[in-house]
């Protein structure tokens, strides 16, 4: 009896175990390698050695603040602008999508069927001074000669809100998916306003989604470096790009692990942070009814 | 630089229809980015390159004999070179001739290839590093012998390719083709259509904000840099390193941004008007674009060889050597050289050139032209870097 009931204890653990070993051997493995990594010193070719050289984590601090600050920025408003746009969407795909609901759902995962290197790449191509958008308008003379969206923050900015727009919507529909109609009815029939009844049930039953949204937007465009390398220019560097000149070009491995692990504590305690702020009990709660 | 011409009979029979040139510069790009990121084991790996059309026939007949001297046992090449370095015959024609087939994957920095390198065993049986990072890779034991007996063209080379500081005899190495570092500039957009200073993307005009670039790798980035400044272009002095941090610092808001792979396209385009680049690559900006054109800065400039080496255990070491016996026959030596418009290590091949060509000072210059070729090893490369370090931001 008592044997199979610690089988019983035991098996939950045991159908976590495929899970945690990956995350072991994929996830922690290298990110105790890493942080090894940022505390050696030495070069590419002498090779490197283990010296406790926390001075990499000040080094990287005083060297690339701004580009740290301007990443926090960006991934700030990318995240806000997603929210934005991405909450009507949502709102009518979930109550006004009716039977088409899953081909309007297709359409917004659409884009992934696409290479998002290949999409973004699309975008330099379009945003192009030269290009079928701007060169007509300058032809016409609706913009002046030197006008130029590439290599600004405009087009960063633009390429990330594009990139991150479905993460965004994806928990949001989720969330208001859930909200039974009725409840709307119910808040009418209780005199409340259109604009009363979503800001008093609506949007209060949705906060999960926005809470999950926020979340897996904000991070990766926080780390992002692919689009501020492909339309942006040289004021408009992201950390993740310092992160890869550094490691590929300067083969400076150490200084770029310690800028790794500086951004990921950022990203944390800026979660924590949220979460706290939001308050995540009052989210949980939501989310269980 | 025109590349009408007739293909020649004898290397040219085997082979009905040539693959379509293959353009995945930005791809590379990207999966080096995603390496930097961790993201995923995407890179270093073989993506399917120029090898998948193969020549009819060419694969059909793999069981055939054995290659002695390989690891494996395989008719296969994997081979790692720069992007836009090479014609869109070769490939083909070697694959029919020798019956191997051939990955084509290419990079776009010297820094990222040893990166690679340093990580672990790859796939490829050739690399292709510049001059100065030969030493690196000896010291560091990543690449091998080569099979001189399998490569009796080497002796086609020109002795000065031969004995070389980097890797006196070839023993090591074997030339690809040889460049300058110079500016690559638009004559329409540039003051009076002419350029012929350092100057011009170091301390760029207002004029051309937003329109320059400078190369996105540590030794010509700084060895130029230094050479402006009228400095040892081999210097490891902190007070010269911190003039050319704060020199390129002072140019960094002005310029479009820090790249090896896409001013080609950049300059073609008319988007940029000068870049700092590498001689072959603005002259195929040039093939599409008639008023790009390329000067060698009159405070002289740097001259790199870039190299075919075999990374130590690759798979297919007997391949690797057949494959660089055959870019030293003169013929297909001519056939590369005209096309990537770099200058060839092998003599022999000029007579096939268009005289356009080897009569061309920016890519044949001539002895008076100050040309340093760099090594970069030791102190000097960690100084370099650092100094790079502080460029980036």
């Amino acid at each position: 009896m008592s044997a199979r009931g610690g089988r019983a204890r035991l098996a939950p653990y045991l159908v976590g175990l495929p899970g945690g070993l990956w995350l072991a051997i994929f996830f922690v493995v290298p990110l105790l390698v890493m942080f090894s990594l940022s505390l050696q010193s030495g070069n590419a070719e002498a090779g490197f050695q283990f010296t406790w050289e926390w001075s990499n984590y000040t080094r990287a601090w005083e060297l690339y603040s701004t580009q740290f600050l301007r990443s926090g920025a960006y991934a700030v408003v990318v995240t806000t602008l997603c929210l934005v746009l991405a909450y009507p969407m949502a709102y009518w795909i979930a109550f006004y999508g009716g039977a088409r609901k899953s081909t309007y759902l297709f359409l917004i995962l659409l884009p992934f069927f696409v290479s998002f290197v290949i999409r973004t790449a699309s975008w330099k191509f379009i945003l192009n001074d030269q290009g079928f958008v701007l060169g007509p308008l300058k032809e016409a003379g609706l913009l002046p000669q030197d006008f130029h969206l590439l290599a600004t923050t405009t087009a960063v900015i633009g390429g990330l809100t594009y990139n991150y727009l479905p993460f965004m919507v994806l928990p949001l529909y989720v969330a208001l998916e859930r909200v039974d109609p009725s409840l709307v009815e119910a808040a009418h029939d209780l005199f409340a306003s259109r604009a009363e009844a979503f800001r008093r049930v609506v949007f209060p039953l949705s906060l999960p989604g926005v809470f999950a949204g926020v979340l897996i937007t904000f991070v990766p465009v926080a780390s992002d470096f692919v689009n501020s390398g492909i339309l942006g220019g040289t004021q408009t560097t992201m950390i993740g790009n310092i992160i890869q000149t550094v490691y590929l070009n300067s083969n400076n491995y150490p200084l770029a692990s310690a800028m790794s692990f500086l951004l990921m504590a950022a990203l944390l305690v800026g979660i924590f942070t949220y979460a706290r702020v939001l308050g995540t009990e009052q989210v949980m709660e939501v989310a269980q009814r | 630089m025109a590349r009408a011409g007739k293909e020649d009979p004898e290397l040219n029979m085997l082979v009905g229809r040539p693959d379509p040139r293959v353009r995945r510069r930005s791809f590379l790009q990207v999966a080096g980015l995603l390496a930097a990121a961790g993201v995923a084991g995407y890179a270093g790996g073989t993506v399917a390159g120029l090898g998948d059309g193969d020549p009819p026939g060419a694969v059909a007949a793999a069981d055939g004999q054995p290659i002695a001297g390989n690891r494996r046992n395989e008719r296969l090449l994997n081979i790692y070179n720069w992007s836009d370095y090479i014609d869109d015959r070769t490939i083909p024609l070697f694959q029919a001739q020798a019956n191997i087939r051939v990955n084509y994957d290419v990079f776009s920095s010297n820094e990222d290839l040893l990166a690679r390198m340093r990580a672990g065993p790859t796939s490829y049986d050739i690399i292709v590093p510049t001059n100065n990072f030969i030493p690196t890779y000896l010291k560091l034991d990543l690449i091998e012998p080569l099979r001189q007996d399998l490569i009796p063209n080497l002796t086609n080379l020109d002795r000065e390719f031969v004995e070389t500081d980097y890797d006196q005899g070839n023993r090591y190495t074997v030339p690809w083709q040889w460049g300058t570092t110079g500016i690559g500039f638009n004559r329409a957009k540039v003051p009076g259509g002419k350029l012929d200073s350092w100057a011009s993307v170091f301390e760029p005009d207002a004029a051309a904000e937003g329109r320059v670039t400078l190369l996105r790798e540590v030794t010509d980035l700084i060895g130029c840099a230094l050479i402006y400044l009228g400095k040892n272009p081999n210097s490891i002095e902190d007070a010269d390193l911190a003039e050319v941090v704060k020199l390129v610092r002072a140019a960094r808001p002005k310029l479009k941004g820090f790249t090896t792979d896409t001013y080609i396209d950049e300059l073609a385009a008319n988007e940029t008007w000068a870049a700092q680049g590498w001689s072959g690559d603005v002259f195929q900006a040039q093939d599409q674009n008639q008023d790009v054109s390329y000067a060698i800065p009159k405070e002289g400039s740097l001259r790199f060889v870039d190299v075919m080496a075999i990374p130590k255990g690759a798979p297919h070491p007997a391949n690797a050597a057949r494959f660089m016996n055959y870019v030293l026959h003169p013929k297909v030596q001519a056939r590369i050289s005209k096309y990537v418009s770099y200058g060839t290590p092998v003599s022999l091949a000029k007579p096939l050139l268009p005289t356009d060509q080897t009569a061309d000072p920016s890519i044949y210059p001539p002895a008076s032209t100050k040309l340093s070729i760099l090594t970069l090893t030791g102190q000097k490369l960690q100084k370099w870097q650092a100094a790079y370090d502080q460029i980036v931001k």
